[in-house]
């Protein structure tokens, strides 16, 4: 009995001591529990005020939340030693989610809290203490003192621009390495492993007509940090949507593009086509995108463009007015190569309808003395020069007129080569843009500011089918055919045709045409030989489907 | 003496409404279609006088309109034909042509003066005139019910020039079969190039005769009715093939 409790006593004590041995061999192993929380982003000097703007975003790279009582931010002064002060404590019932972001400062995305304090552009730090301890340091600019920064300090960010971790939440402890000066972005992830933005290029047409087809590429950006391949999206359009499915792999920093094919509504107006990724990201606010445009031209069109005129003589733009009289033109925008100039507000005039956008209005009033001073449209910025050095000495101007609702209403695009002090004007009031849509013009003067030429009046007079000039020389001028399809789009087909009815030029096919089209014979057949003098006959042929075909004819003289 | 009057029928439909007229396109032009066709006659000299006259106006194309008139006199082996024709569209273009045809026996010739004037303000440098004579010339030859023509006609005396009526010649074959049915096939070549014409008529009564005609290359159509009451005859022909759209005229005709 004695020999068992001795043998009892003797284990207990060999349990003991193992259990101790292992407990100070764990103790030697263990570091202390600190959160794993570090600095993420810092944005000391937004553009503009400061006040309520700057941040710093906190990441917690452990594997549990982190409590952020007790926690504190330091700002330290680097033009002086040890110089810490306090501007933002963390209170106990704040926490960061494991792999979380925590914005301080300026609202925005994710989780945060507002707070106001003044951090210094720099040479400056900032750190993150708990309870004595210095979890993380970030020091920026030039500093003298050591403390103010972990191994090497981070280049100065320029106004606007943060400073972010170069990989969310990886703390190598050398400021210089760990940091990057990048664009804010406060709540999300600097560099998110899936980050997919969408976006639509740029349309064309960029004014479309009623039933045009709109041709645009769907666009989605890898901003993340692994090559993938691109998430399914989809484009909405009213009630119709179209789903894009990706096949490729998309390295980072690359796009994946898909070009698609919208139709413009029927009816003149705005329209709006939205583009999401169906599959969330990390960063879900540049996970849609929204293209919209104006569908038929706006109340205003540009009608004649003086480019090139004349030593001492300004440049000008007619404008042409839609709508009744009396009708308030507000917030246009004139575009000219990027270059802008805002239009005064400007009722619709009952009589002319014209407005003239002058370089110099008084010397367009000396080299015009009839001209109506109410005529003259005033603007506020610098003139746009217009370019005129295009191909064959054509404007190379591309003109837009942007609505006060931000969208493109009139674009005016180069015409064919205008000699010195002439005009171009355009064929018709409503004609898409393209070539052939801007003609010199041919009045005694070289322009018609402030009127109409008599060939443009009588384009404006809404005829469904007709041809300017009716008589042409093969090689030395070009007839323009310009027919009215409406608002109905169909397919459209202007053909040439000797008196016998033998086919003789295909003019111009569509298959897909409303609004006005338009064509220019230049007296050649197919084979680009001048055709015979005499009589020649174009049909312009609308089919819209189901037998409706419409057919009109006008007759063109050749001469030799 | 004869007079026939073509009347293209849109210019009917076009005084009766404009809602059928899109129905019934036709060529401007004279019935027969180019410029050098009007004086094309191949009957030959006959004795006494006839005349001809026609007249159209599309309705499909505005401002458009020609006219062509043929007087003939004739001895029986002998005869002389006079035509003109003109052709005006708008104050832009006008074409005019007048000729002279002397029938002897089996042969023909002739010349013919004509003028083309252009006149529209985008071209400078107008008005443009140009004018020509051109000659024509024409043998037959008959053996039994078979007739033999070759002619040549648009022949430039002078320098030519592009505005001119293009020349043409043509060989022509045409056989009486019996029992009312005639055919015959031509061969023709112009400045454009060559083809072939294919025609046969069939009378299965006395007053009423059918003609078809073929052209090539092209499958061109002509289908043609003809009725007649005592000397007064009606004409109904149409074209449905051409590429501008059907063409349809009527001929009266008063022997």
């Amino acid at each position: 009995m004695l020999a068992r409790g001795v043998a009892c006593r003797f284990s207990l004590r060999r349990a003991m001591l193992g259990l101790h041995i292992c407990l100070a061999l764990l103790a030697l192993a263990w570091k202390p529990a600190t959160p794993a929380i570090v600095i993420n982003e810092i944005l000391y000097d937004p553009a503009g005020s400061d006040s309520g703007r700057e941040f710093v975003e906190l990441a917690n790279t452990g594997p549990f939340a982190a409590s952020l009582e007790d926690l504190a931010l330091e700002a330290g002064n680097g033009g002086r030693a040890n110089d810490w002060k306090v501007i933002w404590r963390g209170g106990a019932d704040r926490w960061i989610r494991p792999g979380g972001l925590y914005r301080i400062g300026l609202d925005g995305p994710g989780d945060g809290e507002p707070a106001e304090f003044n951090i210094q552009n720099g040479p400056d730090a900032l750190r993150l203490v708990k309870q004595g301890f210095v979890l993380d340091l970030v020091g920026w600019g030039d500093h003298l003192h050591a403390e103010y920064y972990e191994a090497h300090p981070t280049p100065l960010a320029r106004s606007g621009r943060s400073l972010a971790r170069a990989v969310d939440g990886v703390d190598t402890d050398d400021n210089l390495v760990d940091f990057a000066v990048a664009q804010p972005t406060p709540g999300r992830p600097n560099r998110p492993l899936d980050d997919w933005a969408v976006r639509f290029s740029t349309p064309s047409p960029e004014l479309p007509r009623p039933g045009d087809r709109i041709t645009v590429a769907l666009l989605l950006d890898n901003r993340g940090v692994e090559t993938r391949t691109p998430p399914l999206t989809e484009v909405i359009e009213g009630r119709r949507s179209i789903l894009v499915g990706w096949t490729s792999v998309v390295e980072p920093g690359s796009s994946a593009e898909e070009t698609l094919l919208l139709d413009a509504p029927a009816d003149t107006g705005r329209a709006t086509w939205l583009a999401r990724i169906l599959q969330r990201d990390q960063v879900p606010e540049n996970d849609s995108d929204s293209l919209r445009l104006r569908v038929g031209h706006g109340p205003v069109r540009i009608v004649e463009i003086l480019a090139s005129p004349l030593v001492g003589q300004p440049e000008w733009i007619e404008l042409r007015a839609d709508g009744p009289a009396g009708r308030l033109i507000a917030g246009l925008v004139l575009d000219a190569h990027g270059r802008r100039i805002e239009l005064a507000p400007r009722r619709i005039d009952a009589e002319t309808r014209i407005g003239l956008v002058v370089e110099d209005s008084a010397a367009m009033r000396t080299q015009f003395p009839n001209l109506s001073p109410s005529t003259i449209w005033s603007h506020k910025g610098a003139w746009p020069r217009l370019r005129n050095g295009g191909r064959g000495g054509g404007i190379s101007d591309s003109l837009r007129l942007i609505g006060s609702d931000g969208l493109v209403c009139e674009i005016a695009l180069p015409g064919p080569a205008p000699g010195r002090g002439v005009s171009l004007e355009r064929l018709a009031a409503d004609l898409p843009e393209g070539p052939g849509c801007w003609v010199p013009c041919g009045e005694p003067g070289g322009s018609t500011p402030g009127r109409d030429s008599e060939a443009s009046a009588s384009r404006l007079a809404g005829e469904a089918f007709a041809v300017r000039p009716r008589a042409v020389r093969p090689g030395e001028s070009v007839c323009t055919f310009e027919g009215s399809v409406g608002s109905r789009p169909g397919e459209v087909r202007l053909d040439l045709f000797d008196l016998s009815g033998r086919p003789i030029r295909c003019l111009l096919r569509d298959l897909w045409a409303a609004g006005q089209v338009v064509a220019t014979w230049n007296g050649k057949d197919e084979m680009d030989r001048a055709v015979a003098p005499g009589l020649y006959v174009a049909v312009l042929e609308i089919a819209r489907g189901s037998g409706d075909v419409e057919r009109h004819r006008v007759a063109v003289a050749v001469a030799p | 003496m004869r007079v026939s009057i073509a009347v293209p029928l849109s210019l009917l439909l076009a005084c009766g409404g404009g809602a059928a007229s899109a129905a019934f396109e036709c060529l401007p032009g004279p019935a027969r279609g180019g410029l050098s066709d009007w004086l094309w006659d191949p009957a030959g000299p006959r004795r006494g006088f006839a005349g001809c006259a026609a007249f159209g106006s599309p309705a499909a194309i505005p401002d458009l309109g020609w006219s062509w008139a043929e007087i003939r006199f004739g001895t029986g082996r002998r005869g002389l034909r006079s035509g003109l024709y003109f052709l005006r569209f708008a104050d832009v273009y006008r074409e005019s042509v007048a000729g002279l045809v002397l029938d002897h026996g089996r042969f023909s010739i002739g010349a013919r003066r004509w003028e083309v004037l252009w006149d529209d303000d985008a071209l400078a440098d107008l008005p443009a005139k140009r004018h020509g004579w051109t000659a024509c010339a024409e043998a037959r030859a008959s053996w039994k019910r078979a007739v033999l023509r070759l002619a040549g006609e648009g022949v430039a005396l002078g320098r030519p020039d592009a505005a001119a009526p293009p020349p043409r010649s043509s060989f022509d074959l045409d056989l009486g079969l019996g029992g009312g049915i005639r055919a015959g096939a031509a061969g023709f070549r112009t400045r454009d190039g060559s083809g072939w014409i294919g025609r046969a008529s069939f009378a299965p009564l006395q007053v009423v005769t059918l003609r078809q005609e073929v052209v090539w290359p092209g499958n061109a159509l002509r289908s043609e009715i003809e009725m007649r009451v005592g000397r007064i005859g009606t004409d109904l022909w149409i074209e449905p093939s051409t590429a501008l759209g059907p063409r349809v005229g009527v001929r009266c005709s008063f022997q």
